[in-house]
C-alpha cells in the first residue's frame, strides 16, 4: 500500500471547517452557532481586516501557507465555501 | 479647477426613531440584508449607514433617498446608475463610526478601521504587506505604535483597492506607506491616496482614482445632522461649519 504523501496535501477539510467555526465564535461572539451554512460578510459581519486575521491564524494554528492571490468576495460567502477555498489553496509549512 | 472629494464621518450609534427613518429609505435588498446579520448591533449600524449614505447621496444629487439604486461591480463596489451614474460613492464602517465619501467623476474610495484588541500586527503586516512595511510596523516603538502603523497602512490599501473596484488580495503587497500615489496590480492604475482624520483608536483613509490632486472636504456629522429634514445643514456644512438645523 502505497504510503499518503503528506508534504504537499492540504489539510482534511474536516479539520478546516472544524478550526475556522473555532476562530469565528471566539473572535465575532455570534449569537448563534456558526455552521457551514453560516454566511461570513452577510451574518457575522466579517470585514476584510477580521478575514485576514482568521485566515492567519488559521495558518498559524494548522501550520499551513494559504495562498491568498486568487481568494475573493465570492469563494467566502459561507463557512463551507471558504473551507473548499482553503482546502484547495494551502500547503503546509 | 482641483476636483474634490467630500468625506463625512458620524457615529453608527442611533436612537429608535432615527433608526426607523433611516429603515425606511433603504430599498427591499438592503433591508434583508439587515434583517440577515446576527446582532442588534451589526444589523443597526447596517441600517444607519446604508441610510446615511442615501441620504448624504441623495441631497448631492437632488433626489430622494429611496429613488438612488446602485450596481454591484465585478468585485463589489457598487456603483450609482441611471442618470445620477457620475457621482462616484463609497462606504464604510468599523467600531462606532460610518464614513461615507462622494466624489463627481473619478471613482472614490474610504476605508475606517478600528484599532481592534488582539494580536501584535508585525506577523500580519511580514506575512501580507510589502516587506518595507513590514519594517516600517516592526520599527513602531511599542504595541500600540505597531497596530496603529499597521492600521493605517491597512486602511490605505483598503481605500485604494475601493476606488480601484479590484480584489483586495492580489494588491495586498502594493506599497502604500510613502507615496500618496499607488499603483494598483489588478486592475492597474494609479490612485492618490489621502490619511483623514479620526478619533483616537480609529484610522481612515480616502482614495481616487488617478493621480491628480484633489482638495478634501471633511466634516463630522451626527445621525441627527444627516437626518435633517429639510437638508439646511448638509448644504451649509459646505460653506459655513456653525450652522445648525
Amino acid at each position: 500500500m502505497l504510503e499518503h504523501d503528506t508534504s504537499t496535501a492540504s489539510p482534511p477539510r474536516e479539520a478546516i471547517v472544524r478550526s475556522l467555526t473555532a476562530l469565528l465564535e471566539r473572535m465575532l461572539r455570534p449569537a448563534t452557532p456558526v455552521t457551514e451554512r453560516t454566511q461570513l460578510m452577510d451574518e457575522l459581519g466579517l470585514s476584510s481586516s477580521l478575514a485576514l486575521e482568521v485566515l492567519l491564524e488559521l495558518e498559524d494554528e494548522l501550520e499551513i501557507q494559504i495562498d491568498v492571490e486568487d481568494l475573493d468576495e465570492d469563494r467566502m460567502t459561507t463557512l463551507g465555501d471558504l473551507a473548499d477555498y482553503l482546502a484547495a489553496n494551502s500547503t503546509p509549512r | 479647477m482641483q476636483d474634490t472629494v467630500c468625506v463625512r464621518v458620524l457615529a453608527a450609534g442611533a436612537s429608535p426613531a432615527e433608526l426607523a427613518r433611516c429603515r425606511a429609505v433603504l430599498d427591499p435588498a438592503e433591508r434583508s440584508r439587515a434583517a440577515a446579520l446576527g446582532t442588534a448591533g451589526l444589523r443597526d449600524r447596517f441600517t444607519v449607514a446604508h441610510g446615511a449614505l442615501r441620504v448624504l447621496a441623495g441631497r448631492a444629487v437632488g433626489v430622494p433617498p429611496s429613488a438612488l439604486a446602485w450596481r454591484p461591480g465585478r468585485h463589489g463596489r457598487p456603483a450609482l446608475t441611471g442618470p445620477h451614474a457620475g457621482l462616484h460613492t463609497s462606504l464604510s464602517y468599523s467600531g462606532d463610526l460610518v464614513a461615507v465619501a462622494l466624489s463627481r467623476g473619478r471613482p472614490v474610495g474610504v476605508d475606517i478601521q478600528h484599532l481592534p484588541p488582539g494580536r501584535d500586527p508585525v506577523s500580519l503586516a511580514e506575512r501580507f504587506f510589502h516587506p518595507q512595511e513590514a519594517r516600517h510596523v516592526a520599527a513602531g516603538l511599542d504595541a500600540g505604535q505597531r497596530a496603529d502603523r499597521c492600521l493605517r497602512l491597512w486602511v490605505r490599501k483598503e481605500a485604494a483597492v475601493k476606488s480601484a473596484g479590484g480584489r483586495l488580495w492580489p494588491n495586498l503587497a502594493v506599497p502604500v506607506h510613502a507615496d500618496d500615489v499607488v499603483a494598483c496590480v489588478e486592475p492597474a492604475g494609479p490612485h492618490r491616496l489621502a490619511d483623514v482624520a479620526t478619533p483616537s483608536g480609529y484610522r481612515m483613509a480616502v482614495a481616487l482614482a488617478g493621480d491628480a490632486p484633489y482638495a478634501i472636504e471633511f466634516y463630522p456629522l451626527t445621525l441627527a445632522d444627516v437626518l435633517c429634514s429639510d437638508g439646511s445643514m448638509l448644504a451649509h456644512t459646505i460653506d459655513s461649519r456653525g450652522h445648525r438645523c
